[in-house]
């Protein structure tokens, strides 16, 4: 009885063609007068930014936005021409205002390689904002994540009560918001799964979502075989309302794609740090997608000259100056709507001059953090956050510790050389055992030229035997903290030029630096194995 | 035991000692012996305690505890649902005549004709047309307008037959369908005509006797084409997905606007069908999306050099659109409209019977997931290749292929055309309403047995495995379900077809939940065996020494009741 066929047969026509036949003639009885040509509302545009970082490292982002003239709604996502119907549905369901989800494979080290364009911490990260009125966040967030995990075929299912936080001071919305919004929290969520882990059955949903799939377009040149072959990799999909125009009375969607590939050139390919489309993605590139309304490759030559050499081939055809935040940068502009193809495009850059070794600019904040302490009572997180500006810094310091950690707030340092540090604001959220993860938000300002230590210490948690992780060996993932502050220059700042459709131009520079420990750090794996064996 | 023995043996010592000492002795015995007999006493008492908590206590309690829940449910009711064709489906006839008389006779004739009819139980009045309204039908000038006139209000699933003097002037036709629930017929016609027209168009007991008998058994029955395009009786709500599939968007730029196409052509359709199901129509564009099978290149005199697809081919072609098509939110049933423009690599194409004809409308339909029209760029649209061709989709035409397509997969057939009898054509995207009441009364039957069905082999299943937990969910549902069913029965039965098939369409939905709920799976398996392994180690070791106590107990007790009477 349940088994409905669903193979299709085609029926016999010959009466169905007459009916065919005999409706449309009827039809053109009452043609109805619609508009004459419409007006197709939306745009889609793709980058692709290489920067050539210090130490052989090769950063490669691509953006894909797709902006959309509509209200952000459900009703605006029944007809969809560029926008991807498959995502906006889920959107539209869940009464999603903004979100936010990022499947990462490798740390991003922001001492060697600056600041990224967007940056997500190693696993999956997924935050959204929920629209005023939703009556059940949570059970809009949970659908909405069980929509995308099968979606983008990610574990995404897994996020639950207990991981996820709804934090007050950082994770302010990135889109325009209605005034008032972004003080009330509790629509937003935010979780973390560290231990997801990226590839390219990612991959594959994640480039259906783009207008030309991966048949043309910068699209082509992600071929699973060569971006997994890097020492970074992030997926990305970030949608917000955006303004429509400066006086921002109406407003529009704004979807944008990204990957974030950072290469060790010495290990892709020949030994060299010459570095060329070939090299990096295995392939030239044939052309723009034909239903982008820009097409570009931006390479950034700002330290060429001064810390390294190279020459790029073929000619940029223009090379533009951007400044922000004071600082300066160089970036030559390949333009595929106009140019002519006649074989595939393979930029590539040649290296010359002598190789300067250990040369790093570090950039104006970072932090590293690593695990302290023994046995099951007297673990410790500790935070270093490294200020290099000759101003002290405000910074929002956002810890995420999972409920098998009960960490407590009186055993909360902050120190600088020695001294304590008294901060601005605690927000304190202490978990409850498989309900809900602990969350810390501190406020601080870090004086200028400092290495502030941020120490908590944390118990563990008996846990029953199913709550342990497959694969032992691995140890427990904890999510990233995340440092927020409003950076005074922009060095070592990484931006396309062009920011897509951001037209707003934005006032404060919002950068997190966030790592995750537990995975990279081999002493701590096995202090928790040995939590394991103990009990 | 061993306590008692040792003092036997004490006993016997004691026989030897002198005099003197065995009446302090004896006092010490006795002392001892009620001593012995206390402690017996005791002990007794402490395994009937035992036995009593464990048997009196232990094992309701332990049946209680380990007892599946499950609700009761109502299998005679169940049991006694009928088949709606046992039941009947009442329908009124309302003839209006020029003479009464005449009336009169093709009611008789009427109900000679339909008292064979298992399904359905005419009745039919008839009276004969006033002044009035003879003028009023008297005074039209063609049949549209004919088809506008409401002489007399008609319920939902009525018909109402009028007879039009001197309806030659209008049309040749002898009988003629309109758009309403009226059929009108000239002086001339006869009851059988008449009766004819009424069976195989508005009716259509075969079809649906077929579809039903599909139903029951499956296997036995043939498949009718009718049965094969509709939609299967599991749907509660419906997605209509609108795709606009454009393979080289470099080429050709195509110019449609969907909403507007979906807001004038398939709402106002899919208005009138609200009452059947719920529908939500979404749209997308897709690019870069190609037909999945060879093109065989062909020259005829007719269309010149062009491509080929076999029909039969369709389950292959779509599949490559078919990736764009799922979605992740919504649960109903879906059926896809494609729009295909082939580039012009592949342009024109065109669609192949199996006969080898050509498909002139280049549009075909697959039975449950939806039709594709295929729509050529014109040629100049191919000759220039540096910027894409512009090209005009008109709407009129392609949603006129579309809205025949979702006629035909929403369960409206094309009916075989009947001598000297017509149906109005089709002047508005809405069907006509003896169309949609044709078709609800082919759904509230198709809901009714599958509800029936379902819920007999619920309850067979239920009654046959034991360990199946029937929550209060699942309950609910049956009897919410088993009550909605016998309700439709009857007021189909007497003739209230809106209400029957609402009715009707609760037990179908509440059945399906019943039947697919995921609890009735959850203790599905857990066989006796294991419950054993389970229990014996457990209990054995308790259980053995209150059973053998039992015994001694029993012993204990006959010989104090023996004691007590000998004192």
């Amino acid at each position: 009885m349940m088994a409905a066929k669903t193979t299709a047969r085609a029926m016999g026509l010959s009466t169905f063609l007459k009916s065919l036949f005999s409706l449309y003639l009827f039809l053109t009885l009452f043609s109805k007068s619609s508009v004459e040509c419409f007006n197709l509302d939306d745009q889609f545009e793709e980058e692709l930014l290489i920067k050539p970082l210090n130490n052989d490292f090769v950063y490669a982002y691509f953006q894909f936005t797709t902006t959309w003239d509509v209200p952000f709604e459900a009703k605006s996502f029944q007809n969809c021409h560029l926008f991807p119907r498959v995502l906006g549905e889920v959107l539209g369901q869940y009464s999603v205002q903004e979100l936010h989800l990022s499947l990462t494979q490798g740390l991003w080290r922001h001492e060697k390689y600056g600041y990224p364009v967007v940056d997500a911490p190693a696993g999956t990260e997924i935050w959204a904002w929920f629209k005023e009125g939703t009556k059940d966040v949570n059970k809009s967030w949970k659908m909405l994540t069980s929509a995308l995990s099968g979606l983008f075929c990610a574990s995404l299912n897994f996020v639950e009560p207990h991981n996820t936080l709804s934090p007050t001071l950082s994770f302010a919305p990135t889109g325009a918001v209605p005034p008032g919004v972004h003080s009330n929290s509790s629509l937003l969520r935010y979780s973390t799964l560290p231990r997801e882990v990226v590839c390219t059955e990612n991959l594959t949903p994640w480039k259906k979502l783009l207008p030309c799939d991966s048949k043309r377009g910068l699209a082509t040149l992600l071929n699973a075989g060569h971006i997994y072959n890097t020492n970074y990799h992030s997926l990305g999909i970030h949608v917000r309302p955006i303004c429509k125009d400066i006086s921002c009375e109406s407003t529009a969607v704004e979807l944008k794609q990204t990957v974030s590939l950072v290469y060790d050139m010495l290990q892709v390919g020949s030994l060299s740090r010459d570095w060329s489309f070939r090299k990096l993605f295995g392939q030239g590139l044939s052309g723009p997608c034909p239903l982008a309304s820009s097409s570009r490759v931006y390479v950034d030559t700002t330290q060429n000259g001064s810390i390294f050499e190279f020459q790029l081939r073929p000619e940029p055809k223009a090379v533009l100056k951007s400044i922000r935040g004071g600082a300066t940068s160089k970036i030559a502009m390949y333009d595929l709507k106009t140019m002519h193809l006649v074989s595939l495009l393979n930029i590539a850059a040649t290296y010359t001059g002598e190789k300067l070794e250990h040369v790093n600019i570090s950039p104006v904040l970072y932090a590293n953090r690593y695990i302290i302490g023994y046995g099951q009572e007297n673990g410790g997180i500790v935070t270093k956050v490294i200020n290099n500006h000759w101003q002290p810094l405000d910074i929002v310091y956002m810890e995420n510790i999972p409920w098998f950690l009960p960490v407590y707030l009186h055993t909360f340092q902050a120190e600088v050389n020695g001294r304590q540090l008294v901060p601005h604001a605690i927000n304190f959220v202490p978990g409850r055992e498989r309900e809900r993860p602990y969350q810390l938000e501190v406020a601080l300002r870090i004086p200028a030229r400092s290495t502030t230590t941020l120490s908590i210490t944390f118990d563990y948690i008996f846990l029953k035997w199913q709550e342990y992780p497959p694969d032992a060996n691995h140890g427990f993932y904890v999510g990233a903290a995340v440092i927020t502050s409003s950076l005074p220059v922009a060095r070592n700042y990484t931006g396309v030029p062009h920011d897509g459709s951001t037209l707003l131009t934005r006032s404060v520079l919002i950068h997190c630096l966030r790592q995750i420990f537990l995975n990279q750090d081999k002493s701590f794996e096995n202090s928790i194995i040995r939590f394991c064996r103990n009990d | 035991m061993f306590g008692r023995g040792n003092c036997a043996s004490g006993m016997a010592e004691v026989e030897d000692l002198p005099t003197m000492k065995s009446k302090k002795e004896k006092v010490e015995m006795k002392k001892a012996e009620k001593e012995e007999l206390e402690e017996e006493n005791a002990r007794m008492l402490a395994a009937v305690a035992f036995a009593v908590v464990l048997i009196c206590i232990g094992l309701p309690l332990w049946w209680k505890t380990t007892q599946v829940y499950r609700v009761a449910l109502p299998y005679e009711k169940i049991a006694s649902l009928r088949a709606q064709e046992e039941q009947g489906l009442s329908l009124k006839l309302t003839l209006l005549t020029i003479e009464e008389a005449r009336g009169t006779q093709l009611c008789a004739d009427f109900d000679t004709v339909f008292r064979i009819s298992k399904l359905f139980r005419i009745s039919c009045t008839n009276r004969a047309l006033n002044p009035s309204e003879k003028a009023v039908i008297g005074g039209v000038q063609n049949l549209a307008e004919l088809d506008r006139l409401d002489i007399i209000p008609v319920e939902i699933g009525n018909i109402l037959l009028v007879e039009v003097p001197g309806m030659l002037r209008l049309t040749q036709n002898q009988i003629v369908l309109g758009s309403k629930r009226a059929l009108f017929f000239s002086s001339e016609t006869g009851a059988k005509k008449l009766a004819m027209v009424l069976n195989e168009w508005l009716l259509r007991e075969e079809t649906i006797t077929h579809t039903l008998k599909a139903m029951r058994a499956p296997t036995l029955a043939g498949k009718s084409k009718e049965a094969r395009t509709r939609v299967p009786p599991t749907v509660g709500s419906l997605d209509i997905l609108l795709s606009l599939a454009v393979p080289s968007p470099e080429e050709i730029k195509v110019d449609w606007d969907i909403t507007a196409a979906i807001e004038d052509y398939l709402h106002p359709f899919l208005k009138e069908m609200s009452s059947i199901s719920n529908f939500s129509v979404k749209s997308q564009v897709t690019y870069f999306a190609t037909l999945g099978v060879r093109k065989k290149a062909v020259n005829t005199i007719e269309l010149g050099p062009h491509y080929a697809i076999q029909e039969e081919l369709l389950p292959q072609i779509i599949s490559p659109l078919e990736k764009k098509i799922g979605s992740h939110v919504s649960t109903s049933a879906s059926l896809c409209l494609v729009l295909y423009i082939p580039g012009c690599t592949e342009a024109p194409l065109h669609f192949y019977t199996k006969k080898g004809q050509v498909v002139p409308t280049n549009a075909i339909i697959s039975a449950r997931w939806g039709g594709l029209v295929v729509l050529n760029p014109p040629k100049h649209a191919c000759k220039n290749d540096d910027e894409p061709a512009e090209m005009r989709v008109q709407t009129l035409k392609v949603m006129g292929l579309f809205l025949a397509q979702l006629r035909q997969l929403l369960g409206i057939p094309e009916l075989d055309p009947i001598p000297s009898a017509e149906m109005l054509p089709l002047m508005e995207a809405e069907p006509r309403l003896w169309e949609i009441d044709s078709l609800m009364r082919t759904r509230a039957l198709e809901q009714v047995t599958s509800a029936t069905l379902t819920l007999q082999s619920l309850s067979k299943l239920l009654g046959q495995i034991g360990n199946i937990v029937i929550g209060d969910e699942v309950g609910r549902s049956i009897f919410v379900a088993t009550e909605h069913a016998h309700r439709a029965e009857a007021l189909l039965s007497q003739g209230h077809l809106k209400e029957g098939f609402d009715v009707a369409r609760v037990a179908f939905l509440e059945s399906e939940s019943a039947f697919t709920d995921p609890s009735l799976l959850a203790l599905l398996y857990f066989p006796d065996d294991q419950k054993y392994a389970v229990y014996i180690p457990l209990f054995l070791p308790v259980m053995i020494p209150v059973l053998m106590s039992l015994k001694t107990i029993k012993n204990w007790i006959f010989k104090k009741l023996g004691k007590s009477k000998r004192d």
